[in-house]
């Protein structure tokens, strides 16, 4: 079995030498839900947490910050300590709560985590009278299924990646496009006319936004002359200290522009604000899961969450060089192995937090666009500029030759070398931005008109 | 299961949703009958009749001052304006006669402009605030609602609560200013005007919420009219008309009040008298209230001992005229924040109104929604409830 | 209309970008001062609602020693949330032998207070509703077969003098004699007549704060006075001294004796 060298290492160890098939997928299983367990669950569960202390800062509230670990503590005290007398347990509690980072969970409200989750599991798990019952309880399941799947192709490292095959970026699209058949089973089998339209509107507007998808990978896959995701990152791998300059997002403005396409698309794929049609509470009281509770609605506020790092993740593999560090690249592939394989799963998961935190900010920055609006951003904006900026690449490419190499990883074939002279890369971002920004100006010039009386209230006019 | 969700045949292959009463969006227990194609709304008609507390039959029996505290109950989000609206009907009524005539300390109807306008500052950033958490921006509103309860700060030192006010008197207002009111308010005058401006970079120039709105429902001039559409919804239309310039009532005829129209401001995909518009004249109505509160705490006489001074008092004495007002009746009209409230009062020389009627803005408001709500998308109606600032209380009494 | 496209991205772009630079703003002077400290809200049970104000409407309070039964308040309420009864003492003034306020009733408009000739009526800078919430002795809860009880001046004594203790501390006795006047998960939320519904502290607060007010009302007229001699002064306006009308001042300096109600 080939699945890559990290995997097959792996079944080698458990299976000697010459594994069978079963030790394979035992190993490819392990290296997958390995990052799942340790990074994407933990994450998916905190997104509801770092959403509302985002919010609350943002609306300058206090947010979650009563639920600390305090009554955790005592119970586990309780039950670890009980041979020791009433007294002693109170004052090792009280010691324990007195520590600095006990304060700190209480502020930030992370006992909430704990409540909620024991909310969750106690509560009623209503099934409506006029379900569709198995599509109904199958949905949450799937939709987790479909954020969770595509991360068997996102590498975490140079060697944790559990499904290395030629087409990871083909795979991840393709498995991420499963959460849209959950959701509209969400909102079709709950017999509910506002779950059904929310179904609906997730549906028309997932599919279209797939394209935008489709092309901004499309670009990078251009790019970078392969699909596999391992070889696109370690393309952007760049001996220079600030290694950040190899990435793809640095290369030229029509990647970097590919990459805003890409979040853009991304934030309508897993139908957060501006684009979160299937929800829109304040239209649809809360779209395909208004009829879910209990374990069913955690499972889709945690897919819900598990998605948007999901599409951070895609982002930083494709355009922000995946696992690798800003700075000082080369010396981290220098250390041992399991050290370098630590910083770049934290450098991944960095890159994908953070992007994280960009759509939970937008979301309490923005209003929603209307269903019309939507398909407009995607027909009429999205799609042409992803057309243009797919063209640009193109054009860059032809102007320079081709692309390069990520032999530093030494087991990567090396790819045909991309000359990019300084002052052929300096060209390479001047012009087009030159390009674009005289035609804002010219654009403002003619239609960016604002009412007067709208400037002043804005304070434009002081 | 399929076949129950695509009911009603009798109008073609339609879905009819019932959105409300208790719906996230329709401010209340507002209630829309919906009949629609998927996202294209044919027909929406508003159900009312959820919040109704027969608040007219009660004027007919309690006293002409029991009344004051079920005014605030009428509109509780301006609730200075209506007691305003109240208190300065029966004085009319009062003053039908010269005999039970009654004059209103100068430098109580200056408090009475100057909580008028600061409780039409509170209300509009309720308005535009949950019009904007309508269209799924969040944040705006709870920015709003801080000044609001600053607004509520001062209001509740100056009469103890913070909603339903029972502040404005026939006569007068029930407390002088407390120490230091005038630097408060003026302090926070020039807060707010900071924290506006910051509220309209957030979400006013925003082009998601701009497209939102323009072109949404535009009412014509002879529409708004026709349909009789009051106070903010009107002016949006381009109709320019203030009860408080044309019709002035008080001191505001003193102030020269600046009534602000609607202009299609949300340019080129814009029209006049749209939800941008709409929610434009509020925010400007909000830059107006800023100036007349100003200009009225200018105007502000000395305090004198007496509450009954002509001048500087706060509070002339009704208490003999009330127990034998004149009989007839009386129709006056006031500009709230939601529009013209106006009050019929039909008095028997009793103790008691023989009959109060109110008309309020929001009433006329939810005349027009059936009319407007045809062949626009299923999230154009939540934006079109936001922007005709619907307050259902005040729909049903 | 190339043109215009480029216009319309640019400004989603730039409106987008502005908005998020002050929700930015917003997050990082909340997160910088730790904790929240840019707030409007508050945490509410530990970080009490400050008393904003001496005008605060909270819960309607009638000072017995006051009261003289004369039915003002009665008269003012829109709602009819007053029951009393009037009684005489030895040398003949009127008292209440009960002076029941629903406060399920109550709309907490003042205007009783206005009306009030005595200043007897009053309202706290308190305002929860929940009778075990600590320092609020002087909300009781009535089943309705208590609705009606009536109570003689010895039993009003030892329930004043029983309500402010801490319920632990009674005897057996009487807290069961408490529990058969009052009834702590009863419906009918009442303040009863006679209970100190202040704490002695909140009571001697409350008289000082009045005494002072007495004061500086006396030395303001003495002043006005002085001032009037100086000055021609305009004619006063005629004062009918209606109840209704009193609005602003607690305590009138000389309170007319109303005609006790029969």
């Amino acid at each position: 079995m080939n699945l890559g060298p990290g995997v097959d290492a792996l079944a080698r160890f458990l299976a000697g030498p010459e594994p069978a098939w079963w030790a394979s997928a035992l190993a490819a299983c392990i290296v997958w839900l390995g990052p799942l367990l340790l990074i994407v669950l933990p994450i998916a569960a905190l997104g509801q947490i770092i959403e509302r202390k985002v919010a609350a800062a943002m609306q300058r509230r206090h947010g979650p910050n009563t639920a600390g670990l305090d009554g955790l503590v005592r119970f586990l005290v309780r039950c670890l300590c009980w041979f020791l007398p009433r007294a002693t347990q109170e004052r090792l509690t009280a010691r324990l709560c007195r520590l600095p980072g006990m304060q700190l969970a209480r502020r930030l409200g992370l006992g909430q985590l704990v409540a909620d989750g024991i909310k969750m599991l106690g509560k009623e798990d209503l099934i409506p009278g006029n379900a569709d019952g198995w599509v109904f309880r199958l949905a949450p399941y799937l939709a987790m299924c479909g954020a969770l799947l595509p991360f068997a192709a996102i590498p975490f490292g140079q060697h944790l990646v559990a499904l290395e095959v030629p087409v990871a970026a083909l795979y991840v699209a393709a498995a991420g496009g499963l959460t849209v058949i959950a959701l509209f089973m969400a909102g079709w089998g709950s017999g509910n006319k506002f779950s059904l339209l929310g179904g609906m509107r997730a549906v028309a507007q997932v599919v279209s936004y797939e394209i935008p998808v489709g092309l901004a990978i499309a670009g990078v896959v251009l790019w970078c002359g392969s699909m596999d995701l391992q070889r696109i990152v370690a393309s952007q791998y760049n001996a220079h200290w600030a290694s950040f300059l190899g990435w793809n997002f640095f290369q030229s403005p029509f990647l970097a522009l590919l990459a805003v396409i890409l979040f853009v698309a991304g934030l309508a794929e897993c139908q957060r604000t501006p684009f979160d049609m299937a929800e829109a509470e304040s239209e649809l009281v809360s779209g395909f899961n208004t009829e879910y509770s209990g374990l069913r609605w955690g499972l889709f506020a945690m897919a819900e969450y598990a998605e948007m790092f999901l599409v951070g993740a895609i982002i930083a593999t494709l355009f922000l060089g995946g696992y690798q560090s800003p700075f000082g690249e080369p010396a981290i592939i220098a250390l041992p192995a399991w050290l370098a394989a630590l910083i770049h799963a934290l450098m991944l998961t960095l890159k994908a937090s953070a992007l994280l935190f960009v759509m939970v900010w937008l979301r309490w920055t923005l209003p929603r666009l209307r269903v019309d609006q939507v398909m407009r951003l995607c027909w009429i904006t999205l799609v042409p500029l992803a057309l243009l900026a797919l063209f640009g690449v193109a054009l860059t490419m032809l102007a320079a030759g081709s692309v390069a190499p990520g032999s530093a990883y030494g087991r990567i074939p090396a790819l045909p070398e991309l000359h990019l002279t300084p002052l052929a890369h300096a060209l390479a971002w001047v012009l087009p931005v030159a390009i674009a920004a005289l035609l804002i100006v010219l654009a403002r010039r003619q239609h960016g008109r604002l009412h007067p009386d709208l400037a002043r209230l804005s304070g434009a006019g002081r | 299961m399929s076949s129950d969700l695509l009911i009603e045949n009798q109008h073609g292959e339609r879905m009819r949703l019932s959105m409300g009463p208790q719906h996230p969006a329709t401010h209340g227990v507002l209630r829309l009958l919906i009949d629609s194609d998927g996202e294209v709304v044919s027909r929406a008609v508003p159900d009312q009749g959820y919040l109704h507390r027969a608040i007219e039959k009660i004027g007919e029996c309690v006293e002409w001052a029991q009344f004051v505290p079920y005014t605030d109950r009428i509109d509780y989000v301006c609730a200075m304006n209506a007691n305003l609206a109240y208190c300065v009907a029966v004085e009319a009524l009062l003053n039908s006669d010269p005999a039970t005539a009654v004059r209103v300390p100068r430098r109580a109807e200056c408090l009475r402009v100057i909580v008028a306008e600061l409780n039409r500052i509170s209300s509009h950033l309720i308005a535009v605030g949950a019009m904007a958490m309508d269209l799924g921006a969040y944040t705006p509103f709870l920015h709003g609602l801080a000044q609001r309860e600053a607004v509520n700060d001062i209001f509740e030192k100056l009469c103890g609560q913070r909603l339903t006010y029972n502040y404005v008197t026939i006569g007068g207002v029930a407390f002088d200013l407390y120490p230091g009111a005038e630097q408060e308010i003026a302090s926070f005058l020039d807060r707010f005007e900071e924290e506006f401006r910051r509220f309209n970079q957030l979400i006013t120039n925003n082009r998601i919420f701009r497209e939102r709105c323009a072109g949404v429902a535009p009412v014509s001039a002879e529409e708004a009219i026709a349909w009789g559409l009051v106070g903010p919804n009107l002016r949006a239309s381009g109709v320019d008309w203030d009860i408080r310039r044309d019709e002035p009532y008080g001191i505001y005829g003193e102030l020269g009040v600046r009534v602000p129209v609607g202009r299609g401001y949300a340019g080129a995909r814009g029209r006049v008298g749209d939800c941008y518009d709409r929610y434009v004249v509020r925010l400007l109505e909000i830059e107006e209230s800023v100036r007349l509160i100003r200009e009225a705490l200018r105007l502000l006489p000395p305090k004198a001992d007496k509450p009954s001074d002509p001048l500087g008092g706060h509070q002339a004495d009704v208490g003999k005229q009330l127990r034998k007002p004149p009989r007839g009746e009386v129709r006056v009209r006031t500009e709230a924040p939601r529009g013209e409230m106006g009050y019929v009062i039909v008095s028997d020389g009793g103790k008691q109104p023989y009959r109060v009627r109110c008309r309020t803005g929001s009433f006329s408001a939810v005349g027009i929604f059936e009319h407007l709500m045809r062949g626009i998308f299923l999230a154009d109606i939540v934006t079109i409830i936001g922007s005709f600032d619907i307050v259902v209380p005040e729909i049903d009494r | 209309m190339i043109l215009a496209w480029i216009n319309d991205i640019y400004e989603g772009v730039a409106s987008t970008l502005a908005g998020m630079r002050l929700t930015w703003r917003f997050f990082w002077e909340n997160v910088r001062r730790r904790g929240g400290a840019t707030a409007v809200t508050r945490l509410y049970p530990e970080q009490p609602a400050e008393v904003v104000g001496e005008r605060v409407r909270g819960h309607l309070v009638n000072d017995a020693a006051r009261c003289i039964v004369c039915h003002a308040c009665d008269k003012a309420c829109p709602v009819d949330c007053f029951v009393m009864d009037l009684e005489r003492t030895a040398d003949n003034k009127p008292r209440a032998s009960r002076f029941d306020i629903d406060l399920a009733k109550c709309i907490y408009c003042g205007l009783c207070v206005r009306a009030c000739p005595t200043g007897s009526l009053s309202m706290t800078p308190a305002f929860e509703v929940e009778p075990r919430h600590q320092g609020q002795p002087f909300l009781f809860r009535r089943n309705s077969a208590q609705l009606q009880l009536r109570l003689a001046e010895p039993d009003m004594q030892r329930l004043r003098q029983l309500s402010q203790l801490p319920r632990a501390e009674l005897s057996a006795e009487d807290r069961a004699w408490l529990d058969s006047v009052t009834d702590p998960a009863g419906e009918h939320l009442i303040g009863i007549f006679g209970l100190g519904y202040y704490t002695p502290e909140q009571k001697a607060a409350v008289e000082a704060e009045r005494a002072r007010k007495k004061a500086e009302a006396a030395a303001k007229a003495a002043a006005a006075k002085a001032a009037k001699e100086a000055a021609a002064s305009p004619p006063a306006a005629a004062s009918a001294a209606a109840p209704a009308a009193q609005a602003s001042s607690p305590q009138p300096a000389a309170p007319a004796p109303p005609p006790p109600a029969s």
